[in-house]
């Protein structure tokens, strides 16, 4: 796999996720969206189903995963660490 | 079947053995290291190092929320294993694995590997008491 492509792909994929998140978050809110090309492939339950149906369907392993949330993770003390 | 690691905790921080494995369905791959059990955490966190050895793809980007802000983090698809005790006389165990998680980049000089969070916590029956004597039950 081409990690500069991923990581362009993650990129443009989240961008374009932001956009649509308030209008996601009714039906889909704690879901996991597999994303290719800007486009929403399809809604999973759990990370791992995106993760293998991303796998099936891009023998180029290019695609992304966001979790439908507004939420931001909160690690309290330790946010530190995590923070470039 | 129920699993359990039974240890003791340090006078500071609850610290146990973990492992780190590459996302189904890949190879079985893994990094052994050390984990902060950390119940103010909501998700688990890996540092850079960990996901450099395993060569894990970035598949995401989730804000963190902290005193200074919201920043994006990287998110990678990883599986948490906890290896349960057993008897001395029972051939070595492997690691039990929960599902895959999408946990997210911490930086590396966080002291341990793993920050483990609530979402595999949630997943357990954990105990501690006074004493330090800690037990986590799983699977």
């Amino acid at each position: 796999m081409d990690k500069a492509q991923q990581e362009r792909e993650v990129d443009r994929n989240y961008d374009a996720f932001v956009r649509l998140l308030g209008s996601l978050l009714p039906e889909h809110r704690n879901q996991f969206a597999l994303m290719r090309d800007a486009q929403i492939i399809g809604f999973f339950n759990k990370p791992g189903e995106a993760n293998r149906a991303g796998v099936e369907r891009f023998p180029d392993q290019i695609f992304s995963i966001q979790e439908v949330t507004d939420e931001p993770i909160d690690l309290g003390f330790w946010s530190h660490v995590a923070l470039h | 079947m129920s699993h359990c690691i039974e240890w003791r905790r340090d006078r500071r921080h609850i610290v146990l053995p973990i492992c780190i494995v590459r996302p189904a369905p890949s190879d079985l791959t893994a990094y052994s290291g050390t984990a902060l059990l950390d119940t103010g955490a909501t998700a688990t966190g890996i540092t850079a190092r960990v996901a450099r050895h395993l060569d894990l793809t970035p598949r995401g980007k989730r804000l963190l929320g902290s005193a200074r802000g919201e920043e994006q983090v990287q998110r990678y698809l990883f599986r948490v294993g906890l290896t349960p005790d057993r008897d001395p006389d029972e051939p070595p165990a492997f690691p039990f694995l929960f599902e895959d998680v999408e946990g997210f980049e911490l930086r590396d000089n966080f002291r341990l590997d793993v920050l483990l969070g609530m979402d595999v916590l949630s997943q357990c029956d954990f105990q501690m008491d006074r004493r330090g004597r800690c037990r986590l039950a799983f699977g």
